[in-house]
């Protein structure tokens, strides 16, 4: 009896240690964020949801592996647009946005905001705790720049989506953000973006990371986008100026994994497991999207392409003859491993695959280019033309099309070289994203799709005014966050 | 909390000083049993020595022990439902007393938290399930034998899986994130049930963990309803409590019995598909409304094709064994059993078994000393196979359902033989191969023991310490071959995972019992310590060029991927204390209190302090009732008790770092950089505390007809707050859902029961009826919000949980100029043959000519108006017949099956009846749309609601109990054969296969969902049971 007594006591006493969780696993926040180990991995986490990201296995979400880049986004900004078709059976979001009938429930448009929404998270709890760190302040400065980068670049595609969102800069900020103007945006980017021009540049950091010409480069597609020429064509410049960038002499060399972080790569984003290092979730999706189901079943060696996104026509067949870019691009008829050649009903991109070093496809050891050294000369031709410049726009301009194997140009009318640009960007920058910013950018939104498109939809397409330069802002957020407006129009 | 602890503390010292410190020198000690007529142990008895302050009661096995002073007294015996009886006692010290029943209803022992009470002594609500019901239908475990059996007590088995588990709701849900799960406690052991914490799923369903306890060992269950009863559990207690009481071995000749039945389950029904010949008119109509060509040249030729259905299901056996002796002497009893249970799903790949053993065994050793240990052992292996939504495909129900009847099971040009996929639609794969190829193999052993001392100190006072232990071990293997469609991406996939999981519990109670002329007072006092600990371990490889080896080498793999672990942590420190007290036999009183302290609440949270009181008044025994006639026994009973919930995850409340990100730095033709990220794991909440529910009782239990119709009814009103729920929260904080203490709920309602004994002499037919009714309501939810679930569930204030929500489906559009003058959703252009939707509503509250989100509404509900339970018994001669309805009423399905089997889009087979009712310029239905291949009207509407009502003829079973005299010959003691059918009607309106069920049985909050469930069997057995 007594002992039990005791027991109690005893028990009550040290209760409050007994009852302490203390998990052995994992670390707590409280004792994190203390070494420049802790600093570097802080910023890694948002390197880390740029190309594929893996949820552990857990999450709302298991198994739901994609990051920013990994395809939603461009697959995205390529449907919407006058150069890609959706040949994905099933997948519905796809459908309504390669015809415009996407709504504010489409599932693309929730990925693509909340897995943006998570780098930002991730990059304010580094520009908020690493300066705190007793660290190398050269590396801290690095690493807080780089996150500044990577928040500026998320807000610019955030700012471009959508239009008016929630402007968080804090670790822990509101819970239920109102949204901020797009000019307040705009500002934050641009301070972001200037504060990231102190990084080191390209070629004096680890490959992958971001550098002063990304930054610049950047700030010249911002200022560009804004219809500030004179300063989108200051940082391009800055870009051109610091020599640190070329172009290949051949296009299709700027996809070469040999090539991956090369001489024209001013920001990427990379894929790859790490030979087996890390999840094998981490490869790239580019082949798996776009080279065509029977390339896997034509040959042995190849395997899971599901050419989920083809090309228009319009776009296949609107290349000039001595285009090298569209060789380069494009696969309309594939060889088994017979030698026979298997003439192809639809258009694919075969331009990510690198066939020589990757032989069986699928999953992809590729970069995706976020800004590639011809997009800074077109941006700069088009800030400069914009500013009536037009001798040297044209010899930006003509840099991209010489390399394409096309003959040097003199265009003097606005119109006509805003008209040039647009096709020059088309074909450069197919796959890779840009294509709806272009479109809404230049309002040729309407016009240009339903010329392209127009034909593959004979029930006809919307017409695509005002209210299709900005996506809806997704249903199930503003479910949660009655803060939100709604864009006009949805 | 410190207050209450020295308050027992107190308590204890008092009760152990006070009055039984000078014991007479005359006094002796009788011994004895108290037995019915037939022989049966009468527990509960009261023995009173005559004109002296000393009584006891029987314990379980009719035995008790009495101090009297000198010989010559007089004992008095005395149990309701039988003559009183006095006894004088001289020099005997061992007595065997025999009652005789009188024509009362005969009255039970009910096993209540931490002690026994009789029936009669009740104050809260509990309802009992014995032996023989648990009996009557072939189980894998005990949690799906409650169903139908008590008022109150909703059971829904949420899938057919072998082992599978259900979900039990004990008076409605009251946690909307939390566990709603009520608490098992077996012979004493609080049992942790969590799938979470105490199961694996790797790529296969979960095993209920209280499938490790072979049914055929239970003797009695329990079920705690009230706060009253509940309370003594605390931070356990809001959902009720299940106690489970292991067969015993009784003093007496040795007892050897063998039962044995063996039996088929088949699908309990099919669905009527289309044919190949139908299916390919179909692809090509869809593709013709579209404007495109054709498919299939001439689809006249096609025939019949696969049926998939027949191809996935599979007439299957089951079977199950038990041997068991039992028995003992003056001083020690014991009871062994071995058991085998072995079940094949009806889906081809699917199957359990369970091997057990139990050994409980107790001896008086000393005269003031019992010491005794419950020890059992069980082994389950299980192959699972994937059904429900799925991740990289659906499952393999979903599959079978979908798959293009024109495909063939086999290709003997792919990899694995089978055909790989149906070509329409990207992700349906061929469900045969899925479910034969992939192998997912679960292998769990669970010690489940624990060893007491009982000391008693006086007649009155004893002292019980227990200390118990539950280890789980749980290996989990998968392997998919290359060539499966699920294994497409990983090029094969092998995965092996483990579980160790490990309970102790340590009890110490102080009993009191003790007569005071018709007064008596009964207490427990009491503390208990609990710990919680597991590791889990996984992982996968991927990439097997050849899968001969399967998972047993998972070095062939040359994909490995990196490793996973976990482990978790819980501990619980608890003092509880229940008083009963009993004036002139008329007036009870209980009251009883539990202060738990959890390690999952951040600090200043963690205790928490559970109350409640109960009083009851037994009018049958006043004065003025003694005169009529018609009530043989009524009583009245009132409690309110506070209860509380604490079934999250640990570490909720703590913010953590997790390494979640990793990636590469590509650098040219060089080996790429390796780089890991560190980030918060959650958002941060340093606010969690229990969830705490209040409920008010009242009830009648009342017999008339000299005790032929008895029964219950009894209101309850539950008010659960601080509702833990795991709220979806703006993506912008960078996470989806964080658990807040966000709402409160409400559960008010009846249980009635009514058990009769309709006919009495050669046939005998006894009724036994419940019935149920909760309404349950939201009644705070996060600051009004809405919480949207998946399986258009919402969490609304003002609403029940399990409440559907989504667009009001309208017919079909007969013509275009309807379509075109209508609202529609944004960005689609619907035309004749198509669906339309209700406009409800819009951004100023009143229909605005457009289809989005303002038009969603409340669609349906998943809770029953009423549940019911009905069982008969007939006996006649040597043959005894019961049948067991049961059925739900009022309650709606999200039949997400119609997504697919109700979409013309030509991708995936789709029910017969959809297509042909489907809309055509000459068919103008107002039902299913026309067939277009472009159609990308998938939203979740009214259309997907169907009324899952249903009375369900759970059991029937026809028994023969073979002569005696028959037997003598042989030398056996009893010998009865049976033959059981179970599910055998469904009366439901529902369409898909199983009205019951749910998609996400492992939740709380979203119920009523059918995703490709795997669905319950019809049940064909023999069974014999053996006696020696």
């Amino acid at each position: 009896m007594l002992w039990v007594l005791a027991a109690c006591c005893l028990l009550n006493l040290s209760c409050t240690d007994f009852l302490t969780e203390n998990p052995k696993n994992r670390i707590d926040q409280n004792t994190y964020y203390k070494t420049e180990q802790d600093a570097i991995a802080a910023v890694n986490a948002i390197y880390a949801y740029l190309g594929a990201y893996n949820l552990d296995g857990g999450g709302p979400f298991p198994g739901n592996t994609a990051g920013v880049y990994h395809s939603t986004f461009w697959v995205t900004t390529e449907l919407a647009s006058d150069n890609m078709l959706n040949n994905q059976l099933g997948a519905l979001g796809n459908d309504q946005l390669a015809n415009f009938s996407y709504n504010s429930q489409n599932e693309n448009l929730l990925e693509i905001w909340r897995i943006q929404y998570k780098v930002i998270t991730l990059a304010n709890v580094a520009i908020s705790r690493i300066p705190a760190i007793e660290m190398n302040t050269a590396l801290r400065d690095r690493l807080v720049n780089e996150a500044k980068f990577l928040r500026g670049l998320m807000y610019f595609n955030l700012t471009r989506l959508y239009k008016n969102v929630p402007l968080l800069l804090e670790e822990n900020a509101a819970l239920k953000p109102e949204a901020a103007t797009q000019e307040a945006i705009y500002a934050q980017i641009i301070l972001d973006l200037q504060d990231a021009e102190a990084l080191p540049a390209d070629g004096q950091t680890e490959e992958g990371r971001a550098t002063q010409g990304a930054a610049q480069a950047l700030l010249a597609k911002v200022y560009l986008t804004k219809g500030d020429h004179a300063q989108a064509a200051i940082y391009a410049q800055k870009v051109i100026d610091s020599k640190v960038y070329a172009l290949w002499d051949d296009y299709a060399d700027a996809f070469k994994l040999k090539n991956r972080g090369g001489k024209e790569a001013v920001f990427s984003v990379s894929f790859g497991d790490g030979g087996g290092k890390i999840s094998f979730w981490e490869v790239g999706q580019f082949n798996v999207r776009l080279l065509p189901v029977e390339l896997s079943n034509a040959r042995s060696q190849v395997s899971n392409t599901q050419g989920w996104q083809t090309v228009t026509p319009h776009l296949y067949n609107s290349y000039h003859a001595d285009d090298k870019r569209k060789a380069a691009t494009y696969l309309s008829e594939i060889t088994d491993d017979n030698g026979n050649v298997i003439k192809l009903s639809k258009i694919y991109i075969k331009k990510y695959w690198d066939e020589a070093e990757d032989p069986t496809a699928g999953g992809s050891y590729n970069d995706f280019p976020v800004i590639r050294y011809s997009d800074v000369l077109l941006t700069m031709a088009e800030a400069k033309a914009h500013t009536g410049d037009f001798a040297a726009a044209n010899i930006f301009l003509n840099q991209v099309r010489t390399r394409a194997g096309l003959s040097a140009v003199n265009i003097s009318s606005a119109e006509n070289f805003l008209n040039e640009i647009m096709d020059q960007r088309r074909k450069e920058f197919i796959g890779e994203g840009h294509r709806w910013f272009d479109l809404v950018r230049t309002g040729k939104l309407n016009a240009l799709v339903q010329a392209a498109k127009a034909s593959e939809y004979p029930a006809g397409l919307p017409q695509l005014n005002e209210n299709y330069y900005q996506f809806p802002i997704p249903q199930t957020e503003r479910d949660v966050n009655p803060n939100l407006p709604q864009n006009p129009g949805y | 909390m410190r207050f209450f602890n020295s308050l027992i503390l107190c308590l204890a010292l008092l009760l152990w000083g006070a009055p039984e410190v000078a014991a007479q020198e005359s006094q002796m000690s009788v011994r004895g049993r108290v037995l019915a007529e037939d022989g049966e142990e009468l527990a509960g008895v009261s023995i009173r020595v005559k004109d002296a302050n000393q009584s006891t009661f029987s314990n379980a096995r009719g035995e008790f022990s009495v101090d009297i002073q000198g010989a010559g007294k007089t004992l008095v015996f005395t149990y309701v439902g039988f003559t009183t009886r006095e006894v004088v006692v001289n020099d005997q010290r061992f007595l065997e007393v025999r009652l005789k029943a009188s024509e009362e209803l005969l009255e039970e022992v009910v096993v209540i938290g931490y002690g026994t009470v009789r029936k009669s002594d009740l104050t809260g609500s509990v309802a009992s399930v014995r032996s023989e019901q648990l009996r009557a239908m072939p189980v894998t475990s005990v949690d799906q034998a409650l169903q139908g059996r008590a008022a109150g007590v909703q059971v829904v088995q949420t899938s057919g899986v072998p082992g599978a588990g259900t979900n039990i709701r004990v008076r409605g849900t009251t946690s909307v994130n939390a566990s709603s799960e009520p608490l098992y406690v077996i012979d004493g052991m609080l049992i942790n049930n969590d799938q979470n914490e105490m199961a694996i799923a790797n790529r296969g369903p979960r095993i209920s963990p209280l499938a490790s306890l072979n049914p055929g060992d239970i003797e009695s269950v329990e079920i705690l309803k009230d706060a009253s009863a509940t309370a003594i559990y605390g931070s356990r207690g809001a959902n009720g409590v299940v106690l489970i009481t292991t067969k015993k071995g009784k003093t007496g000749e040795g007892q050897i019995s063998f039962d044995m039945y063996y039996g088929v389950q088949e699908p309990s029904r099919k669905l009527e598909l289309l044919n190949a010949e139908q299916f390919a008119s179909l692809v090509n109509e869809a593709n013709i409304n579209a404007g495109r060509n054709p498919v299939y040249v001439n689809p006249g030729t096609l025939g019949q094709g696969t049926d998939w259905q027949n191809e996935l299901f599979r007439t299957a056996p089951m079977a199950n064994y038990q041997l068991s002796f039992s028995g003992g002497n003056d001083r020690t009893r014991y009871a062994v059993s071995g058991g085998y249970f072995t079940r094949e799903g009806i889906v081809t790949g699917s199957d359990f078994q369970r091997f057990s053993f139990r050994n409980n065994i107790e001896s008086d050793v000393k005269k003031y000393l019992t010491l005794g240990a419950n020890v059992s052992y069980s082994h389950m292996e299980s192959n699972g196979v994937l059904t429900g939504p799925g991740q990289i495909v659906p499952g393999v129900i979903a599959g079978a359902l979908q798959f293009n009847p024109i495909a063939t099971v086999y290709d003997p040009t792919q990899t694995l033989g089978y055909t790989f996929e149906h070509l329409l639609k990207t992700n349906i794969a061929n469900p045969v191969a899925e479910a034969r190829e992939y192998q997912s193999v679960n292998k769990t052993g669970r010690f489940l023991s624990n060893v007491y001392a009982q000391v008693k100190f006086s007649p009155a006072l004893s002292f019980r310490s227990s200390f118990g232990v539950d280890l789980l071990r749980s290996k989990s293997d998968s392997f998919g071959p290359y060539g499966l469609k699920r294994t497409q991406n990983s090029l094969g996939e092998a995965s092996a995972g483990s579980l160790d999981a490990m309970t102790w519990i340590a009890t110490n109670t102080l009993n009191y019992n003790r007569d005071f002329a018709a007064n008596n007072l009964n207490f427990v006092l009491g503390t208990e310590t609990q710990q919680f600990k597991n590791t889990m371990f996984a992982v996968n490889v991927f990439d097997f060029p050849d899968g001969r080896t399967g998972f047993h080498n998972l070095g062939a793999g040359q994909n490995p991927q990196p490793p996973a672990n976990a482990e978790s942590e819980w501990s619980l420190v608890s003092f509880l204390a229940r008083v009963n007290y009993t004036l002139d036999r008329k007036y009870l009183f209980t009251v009883s209190g539990r202060s738990d302290g959890s390690s999952k609440f951040a600090e200043g949270n963690k205790f928490g302090f559970f109350p409640s009181a109960a009083f009851a008044w037994r009018a049958i025994e006043e004065g003025f009732m003694q005169d009529q006639r018609l009530f043989s026994d009524l009583k009245f009973r009132a409690s309110y008790g506070v209860t509380g919930n604490q079934s999250i995850a640990p570490y909720t409340s703590l913010a953590l770092i997790t390494s979640f990100g990793e990636g590469v730095f590509n650098n040219g033709p060089g080996a790429p950089i390796v780089y890991y990220g560190r980030e918060p794991l959650s958002y941060p909440n340093k606010d969690l505390k229990w969830e705490t529910t209040r409920q008010v009782n009242l009830g009648i239990d009342a017999a008339v007809l000299n005790g032929r119709v008895h029964g219950s009814v009894e209101f309850y009103d539950k008010h659960t707050y601080d509702l833990l729920l795991n709220t979806p929260i703006p993506v912008t904080s960078g996470f989806q859902y964080t658990l807040l203490n966000v709402g409160n709920v409400r559960n008010r309602g009846l249980d009635i029961s009514v058990n009769s004994t309709n006919l009495t002499g050669a046939l005998k037919w006894e009724t036994g009826l419940n019935f149920s009714v909760n309404r349950n309501r939201i009644t705070n939810l996060a600051g009004g919000n809405d919480v949207l679930l998946a399986g258009g569930n919402i969490l609304r204030e003002g609403q029940p949980i399990g409440t559907f929500y989504g667009y009001v489906f309208d017919g079909i559009y007969q013509s275009d100029e309807e379509a075109a003058s209508s609202a529609v959703i944004a960005g689609q252009k619907p035309a004749a043959g198509d669906r339309k939707y209700k406009d409800i509503s819009g951004p100023d509250g009143k229909p605005d000519g457009v289809i989005n989100d303002l038009d969603r509404t409340i669609i349906g509900s998943a809770q029953p108006r009423f549940t019911y339970g009905i069982h008969n018994q007939l006996t006649y001669s040597n043959f005894e017949l019961s049948f067991f309805f049961q059925g739900s009423q009022g309650n709606q399905m999200v039949n997400m099956n119609m997504l697919n089997l109700g979409n013309m889009n030509g991708q995936q087979n789709v029910l017969l009846s959809a297509y042909e009712g489907r809309w055509t310029p000459e068919n103008k239905s107002n039902t299913y749309a026309r067939a277009l291949a472009t159609s990308s009207d998938n939203i979740f509407s009214s259309r997907f609601v169907e009324d899952a009502s249903y009375l369900r003829l759970r059991n029937i079973r026809l028994a023969y109990s073979f002569q005696p005299e028959i037997l003598q010959k042989l030398n056996v003691g009893r010998l009865s054969v049976y033959a059981s059918a179970s599910n055998l009607l469904t009366f439901t309106r529902y369409t898909g296969y199983d009205p019951e069920g749910n998609a996400y049985g492992g939740t709380t909050n979203i119920v009523g969902v059918d995703d490709g469930n795997y669905p319950q069997a019809k049940t064909f057995l023999f069974g014999l049971n053996l006696g020696l």
